[in-house]
């Protein structure tokens, strides 16, 4: 294809940025690079945008296999090999989709150190590209992990009461996981020569070997998901992150452990994720009814869409784990939605948040009253994350159930209940926060959505109805890739 | 083979040239105006030390296989050794080049302080040369006295005179163990040189209670529990600057040491030292970590860091020399260089009652010196092993080697070694950007500072050159 290595760049730009960012800091003295530092991480994310769009009209969706590739000797077995399929190309694009609204959310409401946060940001950016762009198993950790670092700062520093916790356990949590991966990462490179995915994938492990490094990544991807029980620090880190971390958080990082089972755990362990099909299946219905449960009981409303956070990854994995394409398919469209959706709602809560500051659910009520568009806004998405039927939501729901279906009626019975009890939470926070009197004192003279706001949102609303009425935009992306790992379960 | 004087002197010439210089700078120190004496002395054994380093270098640039013999077979240089060698004198120069100017502060005025660290890196070399027991024996000893007066060098202060004083009874201790165990295998062999030993037979249960002792000396020199009990104690009393050295060369020579020493003469008895030093291997990863967690001083952490990563690199000596050769260099290699970059950020540190030593004089530190900050962070993440910074490929090759040779308890001791290591990094890492700042930080040694920053971006970009150096430790494990 084209000779210009556009995933190097999309891995390098914001590296650039953020080498810039901290070089204007330098030069121009604590507290004057602010708006500098401002527009240099808005124009590079716009920038890596636009080269990922770049990619995407240059992809063939109708070839299974890796296209963009870039493939190098590196040292030992490892090779630096990029590359991007239907799988993956959703889950860049959705990345740096977010990216430029992460920004913008944190514009104003980041008041502290704004050189060294942009800064960081970038450098979260580039560890995400880099996840899903990796081909060789040794390169995907390095960025796996190595996103650890910004989010693990940005959490600290920016964070709220509780940010040095969270930020601990957050770490922590996701290093022992990983570790538990990098132990099977290195058998399977040890077995096979080489770490490159393609080679790896066709190499046929032993069934009880199989079971053993399923289980290791396994231990990596469901804190990353977070699949129940391994949950616990989701709630935590969302509520201390400042409102462009969550986004991230929910947005993209989740993401990472549903890409991994799809891109590791079923073509390379099949056998294994047929054994282990009922455990996940059992673990994804106590997230999906448990989480809801749990939401429906928060006095905090980043709390609340944290929970719905796990309860819509029980989507995920039971959809992955029904191991057909439809399940398939829903998982990866629900990954997406979900993206949008809760990145949505993360951006909502921080429009309050920034104007009053708290986010107890009882200090709000009769928002409709003083922002009505902020109040039509946030019900759009308060729907889409029940799932009704034009919103995205729906869709990602609807599709993976069926899928379940097929394999397991028991499985999809639970899902299902879990949609009505997603309509539970989300319906209450939406009547607590904007119906009703508005007896505050407090918020009698806050305002609506100025222009910074509106153009946060109005590209989220679309893409959450776009993909609702027309998903075959993203799918068919994926189609033909899907399709090669159903076909490869099926062999075994 | 055939070796006359003359050939026997180039091989040990890098030697020579750094017990040449640290001499030199001696007598410059002693003869010279007092106010030229002590840079003299600096400069002298820097300029010996980078001599020695480009000699090793010399002889092996044409063929990096080549083996050198000298002095009928007691002393040896292959690469292996070459690659230690030079990482530990250019640890040593290093402390040196960023301890000139403020030495002062810590109390290390006096000119002998270099020359005193030029004699004992001459002694590691010659340890790391050694090709049989006494030389061994020799080399240990021209390494630990010059040390024991280095850790007691401040000695007005209490602190450090205690230092000195542990340091040296327990180092005698060991290196008593280290001879005994010595005259134990010669008493069975009837053989000091190691081919010799290598070559007796091993069914012999009093032989390998000579090995059990050389072992534990050895240990005891690279500070793996449980023979670590010195280490805090002496980290905590001596002057930075001398800490910054024990805990990079003479660490990456003695584990060296230890390596050689197991994989030559008793390479056939692998079987029955892989699961001694599999203990001790998982014994210091935990223990370094757990050790950690409760410490106030930094020096102290720093202390059972040193001892939780010298278990890491045990392990890959646990796995024998054809798996864990590369893996023992690259991470003693990367650990090495940047626990000299941590040392020189925090000799660069110096609030208003003197050097920064608890770890709440880290606090909110990423404000008031926020280039000190970044850099630090780079090199806590880089030492706890977190991608994409070099310590994480050391981490990476010792569990490869690990996982190779099938062990998997250990390698699972070590994961949760890992995780809870990386635990007390954070700790630094969250003092210094997660709180306000509470004491004052004072301008900051320009050459310290320097080499910090030229540390943490050895680490930051070693994801670069990390193919350079690994192919350079692949080739002196002689794979």
């Amino acid at each position: 294809m084209s000779a210009f290595p556009i995933l190097t760049g999309l891995v390098i730009a914001p590296v650039v940025g953020s080498a810039l960012i901290l070089g204007v800091q330098r030069l121009s003295g604590p507290g004057k690079a602010d708006g500098a530092a401002r527009w240099i991480a808005l124009v590079t994310t716009l920038v890596t945008l636009g080269m990922g769009i770049q990619a995407l009209i240059g992809f063939d969706p109708s070839v299974a296999g890796y296209q963009w590739v870039e493939n190098y000797a590196w040292f030992g077995t490892a090779r630096y090999k990029l590359g991007v399929d239907g799988v993956s190309l959703p889950l860049l694009l959705l990345t740096l989709g977010l990216m430029p609204f992460c920004i913008l959310a944190s514009w104003k409401s980041i008041e502290r150190r704004v050189p060294e946060y942009f800064a960081l940001f970038l450098l979260l950016e580039t560890m995400m590209i880099g996840v899903f762009c990796a081909l060789d198993l040794i390169l995907f950790y390095v960025f796996f992990e190595g996103g650890l670092i910004p989010m693990f700062l940005i959490i600290g520093v920016w964070g709220g009461k509780n940010r040095v916790y969270a930020a601990f356990k957050f770490f922590l949590y996701t290093l022992l996981g990983s570790i538990l991966m990098l132990g099977a990462i290195i058998y399977m490179a040890l077995a096979a020569g080489s770490s490159d995915f393609e080679v790896l994938a066709k190499q046929d492990f032993a069934p009880d070997i199989q079971t053993w490094l399923w289980l290791a990544f396994f231990a990596s991807f469901a804190v990353k998901m977070p699949m129940f029980p391994v949950h616990t620090w989701l709630p935590d880190a969302h509520v201390e992150a400042p409102t462009a971390g969550s986004v991230i958080l929910a947005g993209v990082l989740l993401k990472m452990g549903g890409y991994g089972f799809i891109r590791f755990s079923l073509p390379m362990f099949p056998d294994a994720s047929l054994l282990f099909q009922p455990l996940v299946f059992v673990l994804s219905g106590i997230a999906i009814i448990y989480a809801s449960l749990v939401a429906f009981r928060q006095t905090d409303i980043k709390k609340l869409i944290a929970y719905s956070s796990v309860a819509h990854m029980g989507f995920v994995t039971m959809g992955i784990f029904a191991g057909n394409e439809l399940g398939l398919q829903g998982a990866t469209f629900q990954m997406l939605s979900h993206g949008v959706i809760s990145s949505a709602l993360f951006l909502c809560v921080g429009v309050v948040y920034d104007r009053a500051h708290t986010r107890e659910i009882a200090f709000y009520g009769g928002l409709v009253h003083r922002m009505p568009v902020y109040a039509a806004i946030f019900l759009l998405f308060t729907l889409a994350n029940v799932g009704l039927p034009g919103t995205s939501g729906f869709v990602g729901e609807i599709v993976s159930m069926m899928g379940a279906f097929e394999v397991s009626t028991g499985m999809a019975i639970a899902a299902a209940s879990g949609v009505i009890l997603s309509a539970v939470y989300a319906l209450t926070l939406y009547r607590k926060v904007a119906f009703g009197e508005l007896v505050n004192p407090a918020l009698a003279d806050i305002r609506d959505l100025d222009a910074r706001e509106w153009l946060i949102f109005v590209p989220l609303v679309a893409a959450t109805l776009i993909l609702g009425f027309y998903p075959a935009l993203a799918t068919d992306l994926g189609e033909a890739s899907l399709r090669a790992i159903v076909a490869s379960l099926a062999g075994t | 083979m055939v070796d006359s004087l003359r050939e026997s002197i180039t091989v040990v010439a890098p030697e020579l040239a750094v017990l040449g210089g640290a001499t030199i700078g001696l007598l410059g120190g002693l003869f010279l105006p007092k106010r030229m004496g002590s840079g003299f002395a600096t400069f002298a054994a820097v300029i010996g030390l980078i001599l020695g380093a480009a000699l090793v270098l010399y002889h092996f640039q044409g063929d990096p296989r080549a083996e050198y013999s000298a002095f009928g077979g007691a002393f040896r240089s292959t690469s292996f050794i070459a690659f230690a060698k030079i990482v530990a004198i250019s640890c040593a120069a290093i402390v040196l080049l960023m301890g000139e100017g403020h030495r002062a502060r810590f109390g290390l005025s006096g000119f002998e302080f270099a020359p005193l660290i030029g004699l004992a890196s001459a002694g590691l070399m010659v340890m790391l040369s050694a090709d049989d027991l006494i030389v061994l024996y020799l080399g240990v000893e021209m390494l630990s006295l010059p040390s024991y007066v280095l850790a007691a060098f401040a000695r007005d202060d209490r602190r450090a005179t205690e230092a000195g004083l542990k340091y040296f009874v327990l180092g005698a201790l060991a290196s008593g163990f280290i001879l005994y165990g010595s005259s134990l295998v010669y008493g069975f062999t009837g053989a000091i040189d190691f081919a010799g030993i290598a070559a007796a037979t091993y069914s012999d249960i009093p032989l390998l209670f000579g090995l059990v002792f050389i072992i534990c000396g050895l240990a005891f020199k690279c500070s793996a529990a449980p023979f670590h009990m010195w280490t805090p104690d002496v980290y905590e009393g001596a002057p930075l600057p001398v800490v910054a050295f024990f805990a990079s060369a003479p660490k990456m020579a003695a584990v060296a040491i230890f390596a050689r020493v197991l994989f030559e003469p008793f390479g056939p008895a692998f079987s029955d030292w892989a699961g001694v030093l599999q203990v001790i291997a998982a014994i210091s990863m935990v223990w370094g970590a757990i050790g950690a967690l409760t410490q106030k001083n930094i020096k102290r952490l720093l202390a059972y860091s040193s001892i939780n990563n010298v278990g890491f690199a045990l392990m890959a000596i646990a796995t024998g020399p054809a798996l864990g050769g590369q893996a023992v260099l690259l991470y003693m290699g990367i650990y090495s260089l940047t626990v000299v970059g941590v040392f020189a950020g925090l000799a660069a540190l110096r609030g208003p009652d003197g050097a920064v030593e608890t770890l709440d004089g880290f606090k909110g530190l990423s404000k008031s010196r926020p280039g000190m900050a970044i850099a630090m962070t780079i090199l806590f993440f880089s030492i706890a092993g977190v991608p994409p910074l070099l310590g994480f490929w050391g981490k990476l090759y010792v569990f490869t080697a690990a996982l190779e040779a099938g062990y998997v308890a250990l390698w699972a001791i070590a994961c949760v070694a890992t995780v809870v290591a990386a635990g007390y990094y954070l700790i630094l890492i969250a003092r210094m950007w997660f709180d306000e700042p509470v004491v004052e930080i004072a301008p900051r040694g320009p050459a310290t500072a320097l080499t910090m920053d030229l540390a943490a971006i050895f680490v930051l970009v070693g994801l670069g050159f990390f193919g350079i150096i690994e192919s350079a430790a692949r080739i002196a494990a002689g794979q």
